[in-house]
C-alpha cells in the first residue's frame, strides 16, 4: 500500500529544502504511507457547504497603529549568525539578478 | 522535602521567613543532581552560584504584597526564548541559539519574581508525545525508567513530579502539556487558545499551540494562569477577554452541574485498565453533586487525521525559517521525525492534494467545533481519557509512526476547537499514572479549575510521589 | 500571406508604501536611508523562533484607498496567507500575502489607448536585499533586512494591455496615482517602485492594418499558451523598450513555428536586450494558506467612511474639473504636481489666481518651469500671487502714463527708431527693455510692443 512514492518523498523534500540519503527516502515513503493510509479516512466524508476554520479567536482587526518602535541594533541583528561580513549577513551564492 | 508543598504555603512560609528562596533554589539543585542523569528532565541548567544569588536578593527584598511565586524556583520549556540564554526547543539546530529576546510568558514569570532554573527537555520542535524525539537524551518517567513520560513536554513534568521545582511552564499543541501530566501523575492545563500570550514559543503549529502552566495541582494552577494570562499586543491571537481571579471560585460546589462523557473517547483503543480508572473518578464527581451523561462527538473519531493534516501543514511552514543563515544550524540537522513531519505538511499543502488533505481538514475541523459546541450545550464539562494506553516502553512509538500518531487521539482533537482542557491524576494502573481530562467551555478554566481542585479535596493521587524519591 | 501579431501584456507593480514603521511589526520603515545594514531589525522582521506579526493599520488603509482610486471594489471581508518558498532574502520561508480574497479587486486604469482592467490589489511585506559580490575570490551574497517586512502594494492588471506605448502610459499613470495618494515615493532606481510584464503574443486578424488602435482588432478571449516574464526594470523608458524588444524577439520565434519558452527575462539597458534570468521548469508551488498567527480583517462601513473621509478628488475628476473652469490642459496639469496635497495647494492657488483676474494659463507656464516652486504655495496662495507678480508683469499702470516714457526713449533713440522701420524689427527689444528701466516697472511685453509700434506709425 505504497501511497506515498520514493518519487513524491523526493520532490517533497525538494519543496521543503530538505536534503535526504536514499535510505531516508525508502524509509520516509514506507513510513509516510502508513500515515497517509490513516489519513485517507477523511477521504469520504461529506463537506459540502462546509466553511474551512483556519483559526480558531472569534476576533478580527487585531491591529496596531503605524508607530515606530525601537529595533535591534546591528549587534544584536547578528549575533546569533556564524556567517556576517561588514553588517550583513553573508550566505553563498544562490542566483545572480534576481 | 520543601517543594512537595503548595504554592501557597511555599509563599506564606516565605514571606513569614521560615523559609527562604535560597533553601528553595538549593532543594531544586539537590534534586537535580540526584536525579536528572536518569531522567533527563533539563536541556541546560542555569549556574548555581548566579540563581542562588538571585535567591539572595529575592530574600533581601520580599515584601507582603509580593507576588504569590515571588521568588519560587520554576523551570520552563525549552520551547521558549529567553534572552541571552540558551534555547534549543530540543533539536540541535539551535544548538547554539541565544535568544535576542524573551518570551512573554517567561517575562510574566520573571516580572513575578520566580527564580528560573534551567529550560526542560522536549521532543523536538514539539514534534512527538514520548520526549525521545530530542537531541538532548531521550527521557525517562520517573514511575518506571524503562517508560516514556509523555511528551512533547516531558521535561517539565518529570521535574514537577520529582519534586525538582515546584512549577512550570509546558506548550500543548495536541497534547504536550496534558499528555506528559497525566503519564508523569502531575496537574497540566491546556489553555483556551488565545488566553496566555504566544509570543516568544518557537511555533510548532501556530493555530493551535497554547501555553500553559503545569504544576503538582489545581490549586497551584490556578494562581499560575492569573500570573500568565492575558492581551500582548504583540500576539495577534492573545484575547481581549477579561483574566479572572481564578483562585477565588476554588471550592465552589458543583452540585448539579452536569458532566458529559463523550462515547467516542471511550471504544475501542482505550486501554480498558485506562477506561476503569477514570470511570472510577466519575464516581468522585457523583458523589459532590454532579450529573453524568453521554455526550456525542460523532466526528471525533476522525479527529487524530484532521489533526495531524492541519498541524503537520502548519508546522511545515514555521519551519521554514530555519536556513541557518541568521541563526542555527543546516536544515540537515532535522530529526527523521522532524523531517517525516515537514514532508508529510508539506504534502498535503502541495498543489493537488491541498484540497483533498489540508483544505478538507480544515473543513472537517468546522464539524468538530460544531459537534463540540453541541455537547457542551447539554453539559458543563465533557470528562475524557488523556491517553489511550499507559506510558509505553521507551523506543516502542517512535519505532511505529502510526501508533506515535494515534496516540494523540484524545487530546489532539480537543486542540482543534480551542478549548480549553485540565488533565489532573485519576489513578494507576499497574503502578503507572493514569490522567483524566476535564474539557470545558472556551475561557471557561475556572470552571475546569472549580471540578478538578473539588475532585482533589477527595482524592490523593496528585500527592502520590513516584518510587524514584524513595520514601 | 504573412502573419500578424497582436501582442498581449499583462502588468504586476509592486509599490512599497511610505508608512512610518513596517507591515507586520515597529520598526522603522525607511530603508533607502539606513546608512547601515540591518539596523531598523527585530524578531518578527528577521524571522526569528517565536516572533508573532501584528498587522500595521495604515498600510490597510491605504491598499483599500490605492484600491478605490482604481475603481476596485473592496473585500469587506479578508485575510493574510502565508506564500512559500526558500530565498535567502525571506527570512520566513515564507511572506506574509493575500491570496484568494485580496482587499481590492475588479477596477480600472484609463489609457488613451483604452481602458486596463485591474485584476487585484493587495497588500503584502517585501523582502530583504541581497547583494551579490566577490569576497575573497568567493561568489556570496550579502544580506540586509532593513527593507524586510516593509509593507508593499501588488497592483495586477488583466491581460488589456496590447502595446509598449500602452504599457509605458499604464504604468505612468498608476504611479501618478499612487504619488497623488501620496502613499509612496515610488523611487523606481532604488526599487521603491518595481514593474514586471507578461508578454506574449498571438496571430491575429487585423480588420484595419492602418489602426493603431486595439479596437480594431478582432480579438478571442483566448491567451496564448505562454507568457514572457520581463523583469528588474527601474524605468518607464526601459519597459517601452524591453517589449519592443520582447515584441521583435517572439515575433521571431513564433515565425519560425516554435513557441517561445515560459521564462523570466530581463532587461540589459546598455545592449538594449533581453536576456534569459529564470526558465520555469514547473510552476511555482507556494503552498498558500491562511497565516494563523494574524486574525481576519473586516472592513464595516463605520471604517470605510473614515477611509473615505480623507480620500481626495479623483486626479481624473480634478483634471476635468480645471479643465472646464480655468482652461489649464490635463497633460500640463499632469507636469504641476504628484500628490494630493499638492494637488490641493495649486486648485486654492489657481481659484486665487481666477479671482483677481490674473492670466492663469502664464501661472501655470511660470509653475511648470518652476519659477515658481511648491514651498511659495504650501502655506497660502499668496505668497506665489506676489511672486507671480515679480516675475511677470505689473499691469498698475496706465497706456497715457506709459506714453510719456515712450516718448521719451523714442526721441533719445532716433536710431533704433529707422532700424525698426527698415524692417530690423529685433531692436523692439531694446526698446521695449529702455521704456521699462524708464518707467522702473516690469510690463507685459506685448503690451509695451504693441503701445511702442503704435508710436513709431504714428
Amino acid at each position: 500500500m505504497t501511497k506515498i512514492s520514493t518519487d513524491t518523498v523526493k520532490v517533497i523534500s525538494k519543496l521543503a529544502k530538505l536534503k535526504l540519503t536514499e535510505e531516508q527516502i525508502n524509509k520516509f515513503a514506507l513510513d509516510l504511507s502508513s500515515i497517509v493510509g490513516q489519513m485517507e479516512e477523511i477521504k469520504n466524508l461529506d463537506v459540502k457547504n462546509i466553511a474551512e476554520t483556519a483559526r480558531v479567536i472569534d476576533e478580527e482587526n487585531i491591529l496596531r497603529e503605524d508607530i515606530i518602535t525601537p529595533s535591534f541594533n546591528q549587534e544584536q541583528a547578528l549575533k546569533n549568525s556564524k556567517s556576517i561580513h561588514n553588517g550583513y549577513f553573508l550566505v553563498p551564492q544562490i542566483l545572480k539578478d534576481d | 522535602m520543601l517543594i512537595d508543598k503548595s504554592i501557597k504555603e511555599l509563599s506564606s512560609l516565605l514571606k513569614k521567613k521560615e523559609i527562604s528562596s535560597i533553601d528553595l533554589v538549593r532543594e531544586s539543585y539537590s534534586q537535580i543532581e540526584k536525579l536528572d542523569n536518569k531522567l533527563h528532565s533539563f536541556i541546560t541548567i542555569r549556574d548555581k552560584k548566579e540563581t542562588l544569588k538571585e535567591a539572595e536578593v529575592k530574600d533581601k527584598e520580599r515584601k507582603d504584597e509580593s507576588s504569590i511565586i515571588y521568588g519560587l524556583p520554576f523551570s520552563i520549556k525549552d520551547a521558549y526564548c529567553t534572552k541571552n540564554f540558551r534555547t534549543t526547543a530540543g533539536n540541535k539546530i539551535l544548538d547554539d541559539f541565544y535568544p535576542p529576546y524573551s518570551a512573554t510568558v517567561y517575562k510574566k514569570i520573571i516580572n513575578s519574581g520566580s527564580i528560573l532554573i534551567g529550560k526542560n527537555n522536549m521532543d523536538a520542535w514539539g514534534h512527538g508525545g514520548s520526549t525521545e524525539n530530542t537531541d538532548y537524551q531521550p527521557a525517562h518517567n520517573p514511575w518506571d525508567l524503562t517508560r516514556i513520560p509523555g511528551g512533547s513536554s516531558g521535561g517539565p513534568a518529570i521535574a514537577i513530579s520529582t519534586r525538582m521545582v515546584p512549577f512550570s511552564i509546558g506548550e500543548d499543541t495536541g497534547g504536550s502539556i496534558r499528555n506528559p501530566s497525566s503519564m508523569c501523575n502531575i496537574s497540566g492545563l491546556k489553555v483556551t487558545y488565545g488566553r496566555v500570550s504566544r509570543l516568544g514559543n518557537i511555533a510548532y503549529a501556530s493555530s493551535l499551540d497554547s501555553v500553559g502552566p503545569m504544576a503538582k495541582s489545581v490549586e497551584d494552577l490556578s494562581f499560575l494562569l492569573e500570573i500568565i494570562s492575558g492581551k500582548d499586543n504583540y500576539d495577534s491571537t492573545s484575547s481581549r477577554k477579561q483574566v479572572e481571579n481564578y483562585n477565588q471560585i476554588l471550592g465552589e460546589p458543583i452540585k448539579g452541574k452536569i458532566i458529559g462523557l463523550p462515547k467516542e473517547f471511550f471504544r475501542k483503543g482505550l486501554d480498558l485498565k485506562a477506561k476503569g480508572t477514570i470511570l472510577k473518578a466519575t464516581k468522585i464527581f457523583e458523589k459532590l453533586g454532579a450529573k453524568i451523561i453521554e455526550v456525542n462527538l460523532p466526528h471525533f473519531i476522525y479527529g487524530v487525521s484532521i489533526y495531524y493534516l492541519i498541524v503537520l501543514s502548519e508546522t511545515s511552514s514555521n519551519l521554514g525559517r530555519y536556513d541557518s543563515f541568521r541563526y542555527g544550524g543546516e536544515r540537515e540537522l532535522f530529526s527523521d521525525e522532524t523531517k517525516k513531519r515537514i514532508i508529510l505538511g508539506t504534502y498535503a499543502l502541495s498543489a493537488g492534494y491541498s484540497d483533498k488533505l489540508y483544505k478538507k481538514a480544515q473543513k472537517l475541523r468546522t464539524v468538530l467545533i460544531e459537534e463540540y459546541e453541541n455537547a457542551l450545550k447539554k453539559c458543563n464539562v465533557l470528562l475524557a481519557p488523556v491517553n489511550p494506553s499507559l506510558p509505553s516502553k521507551i523506543g516502542e512509538l517512535i519505532n511505529d509512526p502510526l501508533k506515535n500518531i494515534l496516540e494523540d487521539l484524545y487530546t489532539g482533537t480537543i486542540s482543534l476547537v480551542g478549548a480549553p482542557s485540565l488533565s489532573i491524576p485519576a489513578g494507576f494502573a499497574e503502578g503507572l499514572p493514569v490522567g483524566m481530562q476535564i474539557i470545558g467551555k472556551k475561557f471557561g478554566e475556572a470552571e475546569l479549575f472549580q471540578f478538578g481542585y473539588l475532585y482533589q479535596q477527595e482524592t490523593d493521587w496528585h500527592k502520590r510521589l513516584p518510587p524514584i524519591l524513595g520514601k | 500571406m504573412e502573419n500578424k501579431y497582436q501582442v498581449i501584456i499583462g502588468m504586476e507593480v509592486h509599490v512599497e508604501l511610505k508608512t512610518n514603521s513596517k507591515m507586520f511589526c515597529g520598526c522603522k520603515n525607511d530603508p533607502f536611508h539606513a546608512g547601515k545594514p540591518n539596523i531598523y531589525t527585530c524578531p518578527v522582521c528577521l524571522g526569528f523562533p517565536g516572533a508573532l506579526p501584528v498587522a500595521n493599520k495604515k498600510a490597510i488603509e491605504w491598499t483599500v484607498k490605492l484600491g478605490l482610486a482604481l475603481g476596485c471594489k473592496i473585500n469587506k471581508f479578508s485575510k493574510f496567507d502565508r506564500k512559500h518558498y526558500f530565498y535567502p532574502d525571506l527570512p520566513k520561508g515564507y511572506q506574509i500575502s493575500q491570496y484568494d480574497l485580496p482587499f481590492c479587486y475588479d477596477g480600472k486604469v484609463e489609457t488613451s489607448f483604452g481602458p486596463v482592467g485591474i485584476t487585484r490589489v493587495h497588500l503584502e511585506e517585501d523582502t530583504g536585499k541581497l547583494i551579490h559580490q566577490k569576497i575573497a575570490g568567493r561568489d556570496v551574497s550579502l544580506i540586509d533586512f532593513n527593507r524586510s517586512s516593509v509593507p508593499l502594494v501588488e497592483i495586477v492588471s488583466e491581460p488589456e494591455i496590447y502595446s509598449s506605448a500602452q504599457t509605458k502610459e499604464y504604468a505612468k499613470k498608476l504611479r501618478q496615482i499612487v504619488r497623488y495618494l501620496d502613499i509612496s515615493d515610488c523611487d523606481m532606481e532604488k526599487g521603491g517602485m518595481r514593474l514586471e510584464a507578461n508578454i506574449s503574443l498571438k496571430k491575429s486578424e487585423i480588420l484595419n492594418p492602418k489602426s493603431e488602435t486595439n479596437s480594431k482588432f478582432k480579438l478571442s478571449k483566448e491567451l496564448p499558451n505562454y507568457k514572457v516574464e520581463l523583469k528588474n526594470i527601474n524605468s518607464f523608458r526601459f519597459l517601452e523598450r524591453g517589449i519592443e524588444y520582447e515584441i521583435k524577439r517572439q515575433k521571431e520565434i513564433l515565425e519560425s513555428g516554435k513557441t517561445p519558452i515560459q521564462e523570466t527575462r530581463g532587461y540589459n539597458a546598455e545592449k538594449n536586450i533581453t536576456y534569459t534570468q529564470r526558465t520555469k521548469e514547473s510552476a511555482a508551488d507556494y503552498r498558500y494558506f491562511p497565516d494563523p498567527d494574524l486574525p481576519p480583517i473586516r472592513i464595516d462601513d463605520q471604517w470605510m467612511d473614515e477611509i473615505k473621509k480623507d480620500f481626495p478628488e479623483s486626479l481624473d475628476g480634478l483634471f476635468a474639473r480645471w479643465q472646464t473652469k480655468y482652461n489649464i490642459k490635463p497633460e500640463l496639469a499632469e507636469l504641476l504636481f504628484e500628490t494630493n496635497q499638492e494637488g490641493q495647494w495649486l486648485n486654492k492657488l489657481f481659484k486665487k489666481t481666477y479671482e483677481q483676474k490674473l492670466p492663469i494659463d502664464k501661472m501655470v507656464n511660470l509653475l511648470i518651469h518652476k519659477k515658481i516652486k511648491t514651498v511659495l504655495f504650501k502655506d497660502s496662495p499668496n505668497k506665489a500671487i506676489e511672486e507671480y507678480k515679480k516675475t511677470t508683469v505689473i499691469d498698475d499702470i496706465t497706456d497715457e502714463q506709459l506714453k510719456v516714457f515712450i516718448d521719451k526713449v523714442l526721441s533719445t533713440n532716433q536710431k533704433a527708431v529707422t532700424d525698426y522701420k527698415s524692417g530690423k524689427t529685433a531692436v523692439m527689444n531694446f526698446l521695449v527693455g529702455m521704456v521699462m528701466r524708464e518707467a522702473k516697472k516690469k510690463i507685459e511685453f506685448k503690451r509695451l510692443e504693441k503701445l511702442i509700434v503704435k508710436e513709431i506709425s504714428k
